[in-house]
């Protein structure tokens, strides 16, 4: 039924096409939340880049097996359950990794990108074009942190992953690592990836967040505006 | 696809089972039949009979022995029944069917209908029952149990590895505030304050390391505070917080502010005492709290001194070392009626502060006076007053000692920050030191 993507095309979706963060809205939640250094975001990136790789292959290896009734338990068990034993496993072998993650780690259980591939491509792929999905999908949400978390230190403590960039005599503003300022970057990042993707020409596809909605079908709201 | 057509045709059959059980159970007459004319017309090349042997077959027992009781059967075939009558339409069922009873050979015709009644029963059975509940269930279940027989497996694994690197953290971090101990052992934190969470004596007696908090903004302000062998803190850090980024989160880190802290003895600070962090007050104020609680348990454990309220033997004990009380009765405004006079001609009155408002409690002083009416020691409750502020002077040693060596009326300088609490123990001093002449009278 879905049309068979070319895997190129699935590694790149997540770059900007369908970018988890600006295009699909998904994981706002600890993006807002870590994004107020550069450092926290790329760490954040990073883990939930790995998470999502491995969740993506497991279910798109179960996905014969599991009754589409149960689905959605399924995955979250299965991805909660990876995500504790990578962080057992991290904790143990590798205490300094952890020390730089560890407590971006638990909060990737609760990342609806996570659960949003799952739904959305693992359990209708295979497992090659699962795992660049999730590569795709994760290398767009960490660029997205790493900008959200630049621009806020920027402006908001005048530092780049802890050194000083504006001199001291700029005061910074630090509404900006603020919750508020989350939301203005998010604004501003959000109106800049539709532009860029107009700019090149493409229609921006309105099916990247809406239609890729597992409840489309049913939803009246599907297509309004368009 | 297979399978609506196979369930429909399934569920068709059973009905027409089900019909055909009815009229069995009614006319009781496919049974005998099969019994009194075994194979004689086989008229039948009706899908329904090849089923039927199967129900009818356990009723032959019963209708044979019901028959041969009563033989006058109510129904019309009822007199036939005995008698070995022809398989005619000996029955037309309640649906208008006419109903030839099977004389099915019991065995070898009826299997392949079976069949395909079985598959169709099988069919239903994997529509109604298997796909909405059981393979559910079934494979939720599975997926819980191999998961958490992994997580179990690796946590056993991993636990005390896990344990060990978080030991050796922390013990680098205690390193680090005292670098001369080799070792820590953990102390036993019972009579300590709830805010303190760990305290270690190094191995090698350099000092002691506790770690405790104070309630900022965003939750607890841990701290971690060294004091040395002579009771002086020698380091103290900040590890990170929930309070504000860019505000409270200033505190983590912070070298000027944490420096304030260094070599001072173990006494209670005010917070006065302390620069604070530009906009950060709140957060200030839980740090200073939490070295305090850390100077709370350094003196309780180390300097073997007691908390605010105890046993009040023990207090008096302690504020006259040696000697012994004999109780008298005191007649005096704001002062408890019971006052203490010792072999060694000494007093240990207890002044009240009544409160001043319902935010306070009373502020009681037990003030040990000598026969010149001057203060040799004393101890104040202050239990009442705010937590932060009044409460602390009952433990603050420099406060209280300032009153030692007076006699009244005593005007001490206020605590910073304190200034209305710290002028209720000084109200509640006056108050015993007033009642001293009486006390000293009734003797």
């Amino acid at each position: 039924m879905e049309k068979k993507q070319s895997l190129g095309r699935v590694f790149t979706a997540g770059f900007l096409r369908e970018n988890p963060v600006l295009r699909l809205v998904l994981g706002t939640c600890p993006t807002l939340a870590v994004t107020t250094a550069v450092f926290n975001g790329l760490g954040m990136g990073i883990a939930a880049t790995f998470v999502l790789i491995c969740s993506n292959m497991v279910i798109s290896a179960l996905r014969k097996v599991i009754p589409s009734s149960v689905r959605l338990p399924c995955f979250i068990v299965v991805i909660a359950s990876f995500v504790t034993l990578v962080h057992m496993l991290i904790r143990a072998y590798v205490p300094a990794l952890n020390a730089a993650l560890g407590v971006y780690l638990p909060l990737i259980t609760v990342n609806c990108i996570i659960l949003g591939r799952a739904e959305m491509f693992a359990s209708k792929n295979g497992v090659l074009a699962s795992a660049l999905d999730g590569l795709g999908m994760g290398i767009g949400f960490t660029i997205v942190l790493v900008l959200f978390s630049g621009i806020r230190e920027l402006l908001g403590a005048g530092t780049l992953l802890g050194f000083a960039i504006l001199p001291a005599s700029i005061a910074p503003m630090s509404i900006m690592i603020l919750p508020p300022g989350g939301f203005f970057v998010f604004g501003v990042l959000m109106a800049l990836a539709i532009f860029i993707e107009t700019k090149m020409g493409k229609k921006p596809s309105k099916d990247a967040a809406c239609g890729a909605c597992p409840s489309a079908e049913m939803c009246p709201a599907k297509g309004v505006g368009e | 696809m297979a399978d609506k057509p196979d369930l429909s045709s399934g569920l068709e059959e059973m009905e027409r089972m089900e019909q055909l059980l009815e009229a069995s159970e009614a006319g009781e007459s496919p049974a005998e039949a099969i019994e009194t004319e075994p194979a004689e017309t086989a008229p039948d090349t009706d899908l329904p009979e090849a089923p039927a042997p199967e129900t009818a077959d356990g009723d032959t027992a019963q209708p044979d022995e019901a028959e041969a009781s009563e033989p006058a059967g109510d129904e019309p075939p009822a007199p036939a029944e005995a008698e070995p009558t022809k398989a005619k339409p000996d029955d037309v069922d309640s649906h208008g069917k006419t109903v030839y009873k099977s004389k099915a050979p019991p065995k070898p015709p009826k299997t392949k209908e079976v069949l395909e009644y079985e598959k169709a029963k099988r069919d239903h059975f994997r529509q109604t029952v298997w796909q909405p509940f059981l393979s559910p269930i079934i494979a939720l279940v599975s997926i819980c149990l191999v998961t958490s027989l992994l997580l179990g497996l690796t946590n056993s694994l991993t636990a005390p590895l896990i344990e060990a690197n978080a030991a050796s953290e922390a013990a680098a971090a205690r390193r680090e505030l005292l670098p001369e101990a080799d070792d820590f052992t953990p102390m036993d934190l019972e009579g300590l304050p709830d805010s303190v969470t760990a305290m270690y004596a190094a191995n090698n007696g350099t000092g002691w390391v506790v770690e405790s908090y104070g309630r900022g903004y965003g939750g607890k302000v841990p701290a971690m505070v060294a004091f040395d062998a002579d009771g002086t803190i020698t380091g103290v850090t900040f590890p990170a917080n929930d309070e504000t980024p860019g505000l409270g989160q200033n505190l983590v880190g912070n070298a000027n502010f944490a420096s304030q802290f260094n070599d001072r003895p173990a006494q209670n600070i005010s917070s006065g005492e302390i620069d604070k962090i530009a906009s950060a007050t709140i957060t200030t104020n839980a740090a200073v709290s939490a070295v305090n609680a850390a100077v709370e348990a350094y003196s309780i454990k180390v300097e073997g001194a007691t908390g605010p309220a105890t046993d009040p033997a023990e207090i008096r004990a302690q504020l006259l070392p040696g000697e012994s009380l004999t109780p008298v009765t005191v007649d005096a405004p704001n002062v408890q009626p019971e006052a203490f006079v010792s072999d060694a001609g000494n007093y240990i009155i207890y002044g009240e502060k009544p409160p001043e408002s319902e935010y306070s409690g009373v502020v009681v002083a037990a003030v040990a006076i000598d026969d010149q009416g001057v203060i040799l020691n004393l101890w104040i409750d202050t239990s009442g007053e705010g937590e932060q502020y009044g409460q602390t002077l009952a433990t603050n040693r420099q406060f209280l000692d300032s009153f030692i060596g007076h006699s009244a009326p005593v005007v001490v300088d206020a605590v910073a920050d304190i200034t209305n609490s710290s002028r209720s123990v000084m109200e509640a001093v006056n108050n015993a030191l007033n009642a001293w002449p009486l006390v000293k009278g009734v003797e």
